[in-house]
């Protein structure tokens, strides 16, 4: 399997407001040397309580997605076993293949690690991570006098 | 040798260039894998997110054209975008004969799946007298 690790970073506006944070930062792994095919590309969207993910990688089962969580990082991994009678098949020409690939994300500590749901529906899959409610109590409010 | 191509006007657009458009209809370019056996073609184009009913293809001329139409105007903010749903289309010219009514299609998770028949060759044999 061809490794490709490079990290990425994904710039957002943390809790203060206007200060450029790291959020997630992406390690990948992607299959298949004969064709440049890459890996199957993520949108990432936030919302008040929530961040979405969701990967486009058609063609695949609910069953052949891995994804675990270790020290901070999730895991998205895939790889199908290919059946015998398509190894036979001569592709003339490829531009997509998601059957071998391995994506991380680090968690933003923001998210709740109990709290990540996922589903797979038409190639896409998504998954919903739900933020930490905050613990404390709201900010003081401190009078000059 | 590619047995057909993908039709692009412009000359920089060859079959081993994977641009992201289409120059044609300046739409989103499909992503297709395409296999050749003896008796047809079998093509998958990668329409992740779509309902069948998003997606048209139509065939004419011995061209093939893929066309998909989002219903969901729904337009988020991304904190990190790495694909795009919009409007997409992709078109591909079979170079070979094939049977253009005996044309397939199914779609399943996200690809969709179409067999082309090439056209039997049909040999004359000549009897001796």
């Amino acid at each position: 399997m061809k490794t490709n690790q490079y990290p990425s970073f994904f710039p957002a506006f943390n809790q203060f407001g206007n200060m450029l944070d790291e959020i997630f930062q992406a390690v990948d792994t992607a299959g298949g040397q004969l064709f440049n095919t890459g890996l199957p590309p993520a949108n990432i969207h936030e919302t008040e309580t929530n961040f979405q993910l969701e990967l486009a990688a058609p063609g695949l089962n609910k069953s052949d997605f891995n994804i675990e969580i270790e020290n901070n990082y999730l895991t998205i991994s895939c790889e199908k076993k290919k059946e015998s009678e398509q190894a036979d098949k001569k592709y003339s020409r490829k531009e997509f293949s998601y059957e071998q690939f391995k994506r991380s994300y680090k968690l933003p500590e923001s998210v709740d690690q109990e709290n990540i749901t996922g589903n797979y529906e038409n190639g896409i899959l998504k998954l919903t991570m739900v933020k930490k409610t905050p613990s404390s109590a709201p900010n003081k409010k401190i009078v000059v006098e | 040798m590619y047995p057909m191509h993908t039709r692009c006007s412009h000359r920089s657009c060859g079959p081993h260039q994977g641009k992201r458009f289409d120059h044609q209809s300046q739409s989103l370019r499909l992503k297709i894998n395409i296999q050749e056996t003896e008796d047809k073609y079998e093509l998958e184009m990668a329409v992740p997110g779509l309902t069948k009913e998003e997606v048209s293809v139509d065939f004419a001329n011995q061209i093939l054209t893929v066309k998909t139409k989002p219903n969901s105007t729904e337009s988020k903010t991304w904190l990190h975008q790495e694909f795009r749903q919009g409007p997409a289309s992709r078109s591909i010219q079979f170079l070979e004969e094939v049977e253009e009514g005996a044309v397939s299609a199914k779609f399943a998770d996200g690809v969709l799946h179409i067999v082309v028949p090439k056209k039997q060759k049909q040999s004359k044999k000549i009897e001796i007298l």
